[in-house]
């Protein structure tokens, strides 16, 4: 989860934004009371979709108040149930992504990102454990998924089978302890939601990938002249699942606030991903 | 499930060309809806297998010896009928593991069709796509596996956007670029009305 999955402000309503920002707002505050000040600077609007998912398909109101910023007490925001078990359920898998996230850096980036990764991962180790704690036994399922990714990537799979762990990693996340009608279409759409990320992100990285010789999947592809075409279809195809999934469900809220996400928020990514250095001003809301 | 006949609107002995028949006819109306296609499918394959288990249990009770499949799938009895089955039920492992056991030579259309089947149930979508292409390029006239084909066509040329956006618009006035069979012929009737008012005409017939 890397920050792919974001609203596109242009098409937002004011109220939207309002209750977009006021669930950030509430993780934030969450992770701050639950692990401290420092990992609220790793938040991402992923995880605000992740929990704004997991709050539409139940039914029962998340209860929003006025409230203010922490970090800038003049602005208002707006506050979820301070014991809104989604929202702490995020945090807690927030500190586990941002883990493996590490773990993934100290293995493949750069010599200063290395050191930089590594001087902090005595921290994160420890906060990794508490939300190990919290979490129970999904936290093993993140670990099982991440050995897989490795042991693919060694042998050089394919882009369905380099996708498949995250992918299934999103799924049960977000399918974990919850009650909702459908759950198969919830776990087909956290599936191809987290499909999509993984996809998007190696598309973003195949370039810099090439360079370095790490593994991506698209790489086999990339001297192709239609490698853009490529990319653009199997991001559209992953996407179009997902949706159909969204589709099978019953939202009880937020649904205008998804469904920008869904369509437009990850069309701007889709265009900027493919055309770099265009779009450059699309900053998440 | 509902009575698979039921779904397909036919008496409980129609033969199988009808049901073909039938099958084809709902399948173009209700391209677009996936969960009828889904009940569709399901209802044709259930009947379809039923076929071939008669006729299965015909070839043991006649010859005694092993049965031999049906080599053309377009006669609608399915090849791979017990792997259909399998799927029907959801347990895509062992409907893999079967279709995986199947020899190269016998890897017809169908079985690059049941194959992306289980990618696509899997959700992978780009060895999906292949197979159903490759289904589809082996039998263009097959309309199962053409109708998979196209669906994931669509989808990768992003129709999800597309589908919104006509849903958008389809309010009291719809913007131009929505000319439709009904609107040419209106426009030809008064073009022709007004060419008869001064003299001339432009279709001879009315």
């Amino acid at each position: 989860m890397l920050g792919y999955i974001r609203a596109y402000k242009p098409e937002m309503k004011f109220k939207d934004y309002e209750l977009y920002k006021g669930v950030y707002c509430t993780l934030c505050k969450s992770l701050g009371k639950r692990y401290g000040f420092i990992p609220r600077f790793i938040l991402s609007y992923d995880f605000t979709f992740f929990a704004m998912v997991r709050m539409a398909v139940r039914n029962r109101c998340p209860g929003f108040t006025q409230s203010h910023c922490s970090f800038n007490p003049a602005k208002k925001c707006l506050d979820c149930n301070r014991d809104n078990e989604d929202i702490a359920y995020t945090a807690d898998v927030s500190i586990l992504m941002i883990y493996h996230k590490l773990c993934d850096n100290i293995q493949d980036s750069k010599f200063f990102k290395r050191m930089f990764c590594r001087l902090v991962m005595p921290y994160a180790k420890h906060l990794y454990k508490k939300a190990c704690r919290r979490t129970g036994e999904i936290s093993k399922v993140l670990e099982e998924q991440m050995a897989r990714q490795q042991e693919i990537e060694n042998r050089n799979g394919s882009l369905d089978e380099a996708a498949d762990p995250s992918a299934v990693m999103l799924s049960k996340l977000l399918a974990h302890n919850i009650e909702c009608e459908d759950i198969s279409a919830l776990a087909n759409f956290g599936y191809m939601v987290g499909r999509w990320v993984y996809i998007t992100d190696a598309v973003n990285d195949c370039e810099d990938d090439i360079k370095d010789g790490s593994f991506n999947p698209l790489k086999k592809r990339f001297a192709d002249k239609n490698f853009a075409e490529h990319c653009e279809e199997m991001m559209n195809l992953t996407i179009g699942e997902a949706i159909i999934s969204y589709k099978r469900l019953k939202i009880f809220r937020f649904d205008d606030i998804l469904t920008n996400i869904l369509y437009d928020g990850v069309y701007a990514v889709t265009q900027k991903v493919l055309k770099k250095g265009d779009a450059e001003d699309e900053k998440s809301v | 499930m509902r009575n698979p006949y039921e779904v397909l609107g036919l008496p409980q002995d129609a033969s199988l060309d009808d049901v073909k028949k039938a099958y084809r006819e709902l399948a173009r109306i209700h391209n677009n809806d996936y969960q009828k296609m889904d009940e569709l499918n399901a209802a044709y394959d259930a009947i379809v297998m039923n076929f071939g288990n008669k006729n299965r249990s015909n070839t043991y009770a006649n010859t005694n010896s092993q049965y031999t499949y049906n080599s053309d799938p377009a006669d609608g009895i399915s090849e791979f009928g017990d792997i259909r089955a399998k799927l029907n039920n959801g347990r895509i492992d062992d409907a893999e593991m079967l279709l995986d056991g199947i020899p190269h030579p016998r890897r017809n259309a169908e079985w690059f069709y049941l194959k992306g089947t289980i990618q696509h149930r899997r959700g992978w979508l780009e060895s999906a796509a292949e197979s159903f292409e490759r289904a589809h390029n082996m039998e263009p006239q097959n309309p199962e596996y053409s109708a998979a084909f196209k669906q994931l066509n669509r989808e990768k040329k992003g129709h999800y956007r597309q589908e919104r956006n006509t849903n958008q618009n389809s309010g009291c006035c719809t913007p131009c670029g929505s000319c439709d069979g009904c609107d040419i012929c209106t426009g030809l009737c008064c073009a022709d009305c007004c060419c008869e008012c001064m003299g001339g005409d432009l279709i001879r017939c009315c």
